[in-house]
C-alpha cells in the first residue's frame, strides 16, 4: 500500500523530490487518529533515496498477567506491556534500465517490553509489596534485496527478500523470547498485468521459510476526471494466522494530478472479534505490524506530494544563428538590428512569453534583454536578440562566445546555448556607408578641440559664417593630410578621426569621417554620399551645409553647378557643397572635384533615383 | 598624384555627355566651364559640352552643332550644355524623383541644433550687389534658356530646367508668367501631380488678373486630366 | 490542485495527534493465577517449630486448627501433626503497646478431644516482633495435642492427611460440640534456585504433589540464627503443582545476615461453616523447607 512494506525495492518514478504524508484512523473504543508514515524521496538520475519516518507502525499489548498481588485496598493483576514499532526505515535503488530495478531497504525497529513484578520490602514494623516495573528493550535491523523486471506495457514482476538480514543480538529474557516479533526469512514475489491502461491486476505471494504464509490479490482501475486520474481498487489478503481464510478487503481510491496525490483506503478485516488473549501472540508470534492477527480495521489517508525543484521547461532553443558580426564601433546598429536570431520551439502546451537575452563576453557588461516574444503552444518562432556595446576598445579580432538565455516567468532561464561570435575591432567597419557615422561621432571631443584649434588662430571675423569655416577647416586638414589607398581593402577598417590626424592619412573613408566630424563636432552639418559601383570599390565623399539659402548663391559662387540644393527638415532649401575630402590640395579643388562627380554620378547618370549614389545624413 | 584625380573625374564626365560645336556667335556669348568661376567669351569653333553653362546677352544669338543636330539658343537666355538632350518621360520623372531624394528626410532629429550663421555681406571679397543682380539674371536667362528647349523640341530637359532654376535662383518663382508657361507643358505632358504642385505653390504669390485667368484655364483642364485618370 | 493537496494534508496534520491505541489482552498460561502477598508482621505464632507458621489473627470465638507439617531443614525431614483449638473472648481483645491486635483472652472449655485423644491446655503465648524485638504475650489456653503426644499414648502415628479429624469439645452438660474436620492430602514440596543472578532472570522454582484443583499457599519467611521465623511473603495460586516466583522479588531482603529462607508450601482445608459463622475451622498440610542461599 505504500512505503517499504510492498516496495522492498524502492521502486519510484519520481524525478525530483517526493513527500509522501500518511495517515491512519481506527475505531475500536474510541476514535484515533495518528501520523501513520512520513517519508521523503529523492531521485538523482537512476538513484534513489528514500528515508521514512514511521511512527504509526506500531502496536501495542498490554497483558493483564495472571499474577496478582494483594495491595492494602485491592488486587492488582500484574501487567505486561509490549510497544513493538518499526520506527524508521531507509533505502535505496537504482535503476539499471527503464525495465530494471534493484534496491536494498534497511528498517529499524524497537521492541519494548516492560514487565511489572512483585517485590518485596521489609522494615521493622511493616512488610509490604510493591509493584515493580523493569523494562527491556530488544531493537533490531533488518535488511531486505528487492528486484522489480518491468518486462513491457502489460506484465511487471517484483522479487524482494523478507528478513534478509537482522541484526539482532540473542536475547535470553523470557519476555524476548515469548513475545520478540517474528523475524523468519522468506520471499515475496509479485506479479502486476497492466491491460489497456485502465484495468490493473495485482496478486503477490509471501513464502516464509519456517511457518508463515501468505498472498494477495487485486485489481484497480484508472480513469481520467478534472485533468487528473482516479484510480480504484480492491486488494483480498490472506495469511496463515487469522481466519477466515480470506482475511481483509483492502479498497483504495486514489487522485492524482500535476504530481501530486490523495489518495484514501482501508483495510477491513473479515473477523473484527480479534483474540483478546496472549494465545496467538505466544503460540504464532507476529509477522508483520502492518497486518497480524490482532490487527483491526483501519482507515489511511494519503498524500503524496512530488516537489520538483526543477522546473518545467516552456521553451527551447533549437538552434540559434549569427546574423552578423560585432563591430564594436557601430555601437547602435544592433539596437535596431538584430544581431543573432533564435529558433525557438514552446514545448508546453499554454502560451508563452519568452523574453530573451544575450551577453556577449568582452563586448556587454551585463545581460542585455531583447523584447519579448509570445509563442503559441507547440509553435516554433524565430526570437531576434538586439545587443547593446558597452566595450568599444577592441584591439584586435577575436572569437568570443556570445551567451543566450530564454527567459519565461521564472528566475531561471528555461534554456540557454552559447555561440561564437566574431568580433571586429574597433576599426572594422562592415561597409555600410551609413555606419560611418559612428567612427563620425566616437571622436567628437578630439574633433571639436582640434577644429576649434585650427578656427582660434584666425581672427573673429573671419570665422563668423559657415563658408568660411568649411574653407579654413579644410585647407588645414586637407595640407597635413595624404590621400592613402587602403592596403586591405577600405571597405575593412575606418580610422577614427584622431587616428587620421595622428597618421597623416587615410583613404576616402578616413578622411571623409574625419573631415565629417570635425564640421559636425562644432555644429556644421554634413552628408555622406556613398557612390556605389557595381563590381568596383565603392566611393565616400562629403555633402556640407553652408546654411545659405539659394537666393545667397552669389555669395559664394557664380557657378550653381558646383552646389546641390537640399531642403531641410523645416522644408526650407538650403545650400551643400559636395566635398571630394581625397582631394587634397586645398578647399577648391575639393569643392570643384566634388561638384563634378555629383553632377556626373548623381545628377546626369540618375545615381539619386536609381540608388547607386545615396546621401546619408549625419544624425 | 593629387591633381590627376580631378582630371580623371572630368575626363569622365566628358565623354559621357552630349559634344556641341559653335558654328556662330552673334553678339554677347559667355560660357562657364563646368566648375569655373569666371565666364569665358564663346568663340566659333569652340567645343561645349557637359555641364559647361552658356548664357546670350542682349541681342545675342548662338549657333550649335552636334552631330546632325542644331540648336539655337537666342539673346537673353542660358542653359547648360547637358540640358540640350532628349529625355523620356520616364527620364525626366527620375530626375524629378532625384529632387526629392537629395533632401533631407524630414522627421530624423529635428532637436539637434544648428548654429544659426549670421552672413555678413561679403563673403571672399565679392562685391554682394552686382553679385546678386548678376545671379538674378542668370536665373531669368535660364528660364529663357528652358523655353528655348521646348521650342527646340526638348520639353522634358526644359521641364527638368526650369524645376533646377527655380530651386537655385528663388527669385525666379516670381516670374508668374514663365511659371504658367511651364505648367500648361506639365499639363500638356500629363505630369498631372507635378502641374498640381506648381499651381499651388504659384498661388501664393501676388497674380495678376491675366494670369490669373490663365491658372484656371489651366486647372480646369487638370481637373478633367485628373477625372480621366482616376477612371 | 497543489493547495487542496497541501491544505488537507496540514488540516489532518493537526488532528492527528493520538497514539496508535494499545490492544488489551488476557494471558492464557498454565501458570496462572498466582496471587502475592505481603504477610503483615507481628502475625501470631512465630514458633516454627512447633506449630508451623500460621498467620493471620482470626477474629473468631472458635478457632481450631489441625496441621500436618512436615518439615524439612537442610537434609533433615520430621513430620509432625499439631492439633489446636481456641476459644476466643471476643469480649476481651489484646493488643500490643501500639495498638496492633494481638488476639483475645481465651476461654476455658472442660475438655477437648482430636480423635478422642485429649488436647491438654497449655499457654497460649503469641510471639510478637516490635521493631527488632521479640516479645511474647499470654492470652490464655490453647488446648493443643501433636502428634507426637498421641503416638507416645500409643495412637494414630501420622497425621491422617486426606481423611478426617475428629473434634469434640466438652463445655458442660448439654454444651458439646463434635464435628469432622476433613484433612487434605499432604502436599510435599521441593523448591530450587534456577538461573542466573548476574542476568536477573533467578527464580524459585516451586514443584508440589499437585491436586489438580483448588489452591495452594506459599509463604516465604526469613529465619535468623535464634530460629525466630519472620514471614514476609504468601503466594497463592492454582494447585497445579509448580511456580515460579522471581528471585528479584527478595532483592531487598536478600543480604549477607539475611541467607535463610522458609518456603512454606500449605495446602488447607477451610471451613468457616462447620459450626457457627463465628468459628474457623482449618486443616492444613504444610511442608516448610529451609534453604539457605549460597
Amino acid at each position: 500500500m505504500n512505503g517499504l512494506e510492498g516496495n522492498i525495492s524502492n521502486f519510484s518514478n519520481t524525478k525530483d523530490f517526493e513527500l509522501m504524508a500518511s495517515f491512519s484512523f481506527q475505531n475500536e473504543n474510541r476514535f484515533n487518529s495518528n501520523l501513520y508514515s512520513l517519508s521523503i524521496s529523492k531521485a538523482f538520475g537512476n538513484h534513489n533515496f528514500y528515508f521514512r519516518y514511521s511512527p504509526g507502525i506500531a502496536q501495542n499489548f498490554i497483558i493483564k498477567r495472571s499474577t496478582t498481588i494483594q495491595l492494602p485496598d485491592t488486587v492488582a493483576n500484574l501487567k505486561t506491556e509490549i510497544n513493538y514499532s518499526e520506527k524508521f526505515g531507509t533505502s535505496y535503488s537504482y535503476k539499471f534500465s527503464s525495465g530494471v530495478n534493484l534496491g536494498l531497504s534497511l528498517r529499524y525497529f524497537e521492541q519494548t517490553f516492560r514487565e511489572e513484578s512483585p517485590i518485596l520490602f521489609y522494615t521493622d514494623s511493616v512488610n509490604y509489596i510493591s509493584i515493580k516495573e523493569e523494562e527491556l528493550s530488544d531493537n533490531f535491523w533488518r535488511g531486505d534485496l528487492g528486484f522489480d523486471f518491468i518486462l513491457n506495457d502489460i506484465l511487471s514482476i517484483s522479487l524482494s527478500t523478507i528478513n534478509l538480514f537482522i541484526s539482532k543480538e540473542d536475547n535470553s529474557s523470557e519476555a524476548s523470547r515469548l513475545y520478540s516479533l517474528k523475524t523468519e526469512k522468506g520471499i515475496h514475489a509479485s506479479f502486476q498485468l497492466k491491460s489497456n491502461n485502465k484495468f490493473m491486476t495485482k496478486f503477490g505471494y509471501e513464502y516464509g521459510f519456517d511457518k508463515y504464509k501468505a498472498f494477495y490479490a487485486g485489481l484497480n482501475y484508472s480513469f481520467n476526471l478534472a485533468g487528473g486520474i482516479i484510480t480504484a481498487g480492491t486488494l483480498l489478503a490472506h495469511d496463515r494466522f487469522r481466519q477466515p481464510y480470506i482475511s481483509s478487503v483492502i479498497p483504495s481510491i486514489s487522485f492524482t494530478k500535476d504530481g501530486y496525490t490523495i489518495s484514501a483506503g482501508g483495510i477491513i478485516y473479515a473477523l473484527n472479534n480479534t483474540s483478546k488473549t496472549t494465545e496467538s501472540l505466544v503460540n504464532d508470534g507476529i509477522y508483520s505490524l502492518f497486518n497480524n492477527p490482532y490487527s483491526t480495521d483501519r482507515a489511511f489517508v494519503n498524500f503524496n506530494l512530488a516537489l520538483s525543484f526543477k522546473s518545467k521547461q516552456f521553451v527551447k532553443f533549437i538552434d540559434v544563428s549569427i546574423d552578423s558580426d560585432v563591430y564594436p564601433t557601430l555601437s547602435e546598429i544592433y539596437l535596431n538590428k538584430p544581431f543573432a536570431t533564435g529558433r525557438v520551439v514552446n514545448i508546453s502546451n499554454e502560451i508563452v512569453e519568452v523574453r530573451p537575452a544575450s551577453f556577449i563576453n568582452g563586448i556587454n557588461n551585463e545581460l542585455i534583454y531583447s523584447p519579448v516574444v509570445k509563442i503559441l503552444p507547440g509553435d516554433t518562432v524565430d526570437v531576434s536578440f538586439f545587443t547593446t556595446i558597452s566595450n568599444i576598445e577592441v584591439d584586435k579580432r577575436k572569437i568570443e562566445q556570445a551567451d543566450f538565455y530564454l527567459y519565461t516567468d521564472k528566475s531561471e532561464p528555461d534554456d540557454y546555448i552559447q555561440k561564437p561570435v566574431l568580433i571586429h575591432d574597433k576599426n572594422s567597419w562592415d561597409g555600410n556607408v551609413f555606419n560611418l557615422i559612428y567612427f563620425v561621432r566616437k571622436d567628437f571631443e578630439f574633433t571639436n578641440k582640434y577644429s576649434r584649434e585650427i578656427l582660434n588662430k584666425y581672427p573673429r571675423e573671419s570665422t563668423a559664417d559657415v563658408f568660411r569655416k568649411i574653407k579654413i577647416l579644410y585647407d588645414e586638414f586637407s595640407h597635413s593630410l595624404e590621400y592613402v589607398s587602403d592596403p586591405r581593402s577600405s571597405t575593412e577598417s575606418v580610422q577614427f578621426p584622431h587616428e587620421t590626424i595622428e597618421l597623416k592619412g587615410g583613404d576616402c573613408d578616413d578622411l571623409s569621417v574625419c573631415f565629417s566630424s570635425m564640421l559636425e563636432s562644432i555644429g556644421i552639418q554634413t552628408a555622406f554620399v556613398d557612390y556605389k559601383n557595381l563590381g568596383g570599390v565603392s566611393h565616400v565623399n562629403l555633402l556640407v551645409n553652408t546654411e545659405l539659402t539659394p537666393s545667397e548663391l552669389f555669395k559664394i559662387t557664380n557657378n550653381d553647378n558646383k552646389v546641390v540644393v537640399r531642403k531641410n527638415e523645416k522644408g526650407i532649401d538650403q545650400i551643400w557643397l559636395p566635398i571630394e575630402t581625397t582631394v587634397l590640395s586645398g578647399f577648391k579643388d575639393a569643392w570643384t572635384a566634388g561638384a563634378d562627380k555629383f553632377n556626373s554620378e548623381a545628377i546626369e547618370k540618375l545615381g539619386l533615383s536609381k540608388g547607386t549614389v545615396i546621401i546619408i545624413d549625419i544624425y | 598624384m593629387k591633381k590627376v584625380i580631378p582630371m580623371m573625374i572630368v575626363f569622365t564626365i566628358s565623354i559621357m555627355a552630349q559634344t556641341f560645336e559653335v558654328e556662330k556667335v552673334r553678339g554677347d556669348v559667355e560660357v562657364l566651364t563646368t566648375t569655373e568661376e569666371n565666364w569665358k567669351p564663346v568663340k566659333q569653333g569652340m567645343k561645349l559640352s557637359g555641364m559647361d553653362i552658356i548664357a546670350t546677352g542682349k541681342n545675342s544669338v548662338v549657333y550649335l552643332k552636334s552631330g546632325g543636330s542644331r540648336f539655337i539658343l537666342e539673346d537673353n537666355s542660358a542653359l547648360g550644355i547637358n540640358n540640350i538632350k532628349k529625355m523620356t518621360l520616364n527620364e525626366l520623372l527620375l530626375a524629378l524623383a532625384s529632387e526629392e531624394i537629395k533632401n533631407i528626410r524630414p522627421g530624423k532629429n529635428n532637436n539637434k541644433t544648428r548654429n544659426t550663421a549670421v552672413y555678413s555681406e561679403k563673403i571672399e571679397n565679392r562685391r554682394a550687389e552686382t553679385e546678386s543682380e548678376a545671379s538674378n539674371l542668370l536665373g531669368i536667362k535660364k528660364l529663357n534658356g528652358a523655353k528655348q528647349l521646348v521650342e527646340n523640341g526638348y520639353k522634358e530637359s526644359a521641364i527638368l530646367l526650369a524645376k533646377e532654376t527655380y530651386r537655385k535662383y528663388p527669385a525666379t518663382k516670381e516670374r508668374i508668367s514663365d511659371r504658367i508657361y511651364f505648367v500648361e507643358l506639365m499639363v500638356e505632358m500629363n505630369l498631372i501631380n507635378e502641374a498640381a504642385e506648381e499651381i499651388n505653390d504659384i498661388s501664393q504669390y501676388n497674380i495678376d488678373s491675366e494670369s490669373i485667368k490663365r491658372l484656371e484655364k489651366i486647372s480646369k483642364l487638370l481637373k478633367e486630366k485628373m477625372a480621366e485618370v482616376s477612371q | 490542485m497543489k493547495n487542496i493537496t497541501l491544505t488537507l494534508l496540514i488540516s489532518i496534520l493537526l488532528f492527528s495527534c493520538g497514539e496508535p491505541l494499545p490492544t488489551e489482552l488476557i494471558e492464557v498460561t498454565n501458570t496462572s493465577e498466582v496471587e502475592f502477598e505481603a504477610v503483615p508482621p507481628g502475625s501470631a505464632n512465630l514458633d516454627y517449630d512447633s506449630t508451623g507458621i500460621v498467620d493471620r489473627n482470626i477474629d473468631k470465638s472458635i478457632v481450631v486448627s489441625v496441621v500436618g507439617v512436615r518439615n524439612t531443614n537442610f537434609r533433615t525431614v520430621q513430620t509432625e501433626g499439631y492439633y489446636y483449638a481456641i476459644f476466643n473472648d471476643k469480649s476481651n481483645p489484646v493488643q500490643t503497646a501500639n495498638g496492633h491486635m494481638l488476639g483475645y483472652k481465651t476461654l476455658q472449655m472442660n475438655s477437648v478431644f482430636f480423635n478422642n485423644f485429649q488436647a491438654r491446655k497449655i499457654d497460649y503465648k503469641l510471639k510478637y516482633k516490635i521493631g527488632s524485638v521479640y516479645l511474647d504475650t499470654l492470652l490464655g489456653v490453647k488446648y493443643f495435642a501433636s502428634q507426637r503426644m498421641m503416638n507416645m499414648m500409643g495412637r494414630m502415628n501420622n497425621f491422617p492427611y486426606a481423611g478426617r479429624v475428629n473434634f469434640r469439645v466438652v463445655s458442660g452438660p448439654g454444651r458439646n460440640i463434635e464435628f469432622d474436620i476433613p484433612t487434605p492430602s499432604e502436599i510435599i514440596g521441593r523448591v530450587r534456585l534456577i538461573g542466573n543472578r548476574n542476568a536477573s532472570d533467578e527464580y524459585f522454582d516451586l514443584e508440589w504433589n499437585s491436586e489438580g484443583r483448588g489452591r495452594v499457599e506459599i509463604v516465604f519467611a526469613t529465619i535468623n540464627q535464634n530460629g525466630e521465623v519472620n514471614p514476609l511473603m504468601k503466594v497463592k495460586g492454582n494447585d497445579n503443582g509448580n511456580m515460579k516466583v522471581p528471585f528479584k522479588v527478595f532483592k531487598n531482603i536478600i543480604d549477607k545476615d539475611n541467607r535463610s529462607l522458609v518456603v512454606s508450601f500449605a495446602r488447607k482445608i477451610e471451613n468457616t461453616d462447620k459450626f457457627t459463622d463465628d468459628s474457623y475451622i482449618v486443616s492444613e498440610s504444610i511442608h516448610n523447607i529451609r534453604i539457605d542461599l549460597p
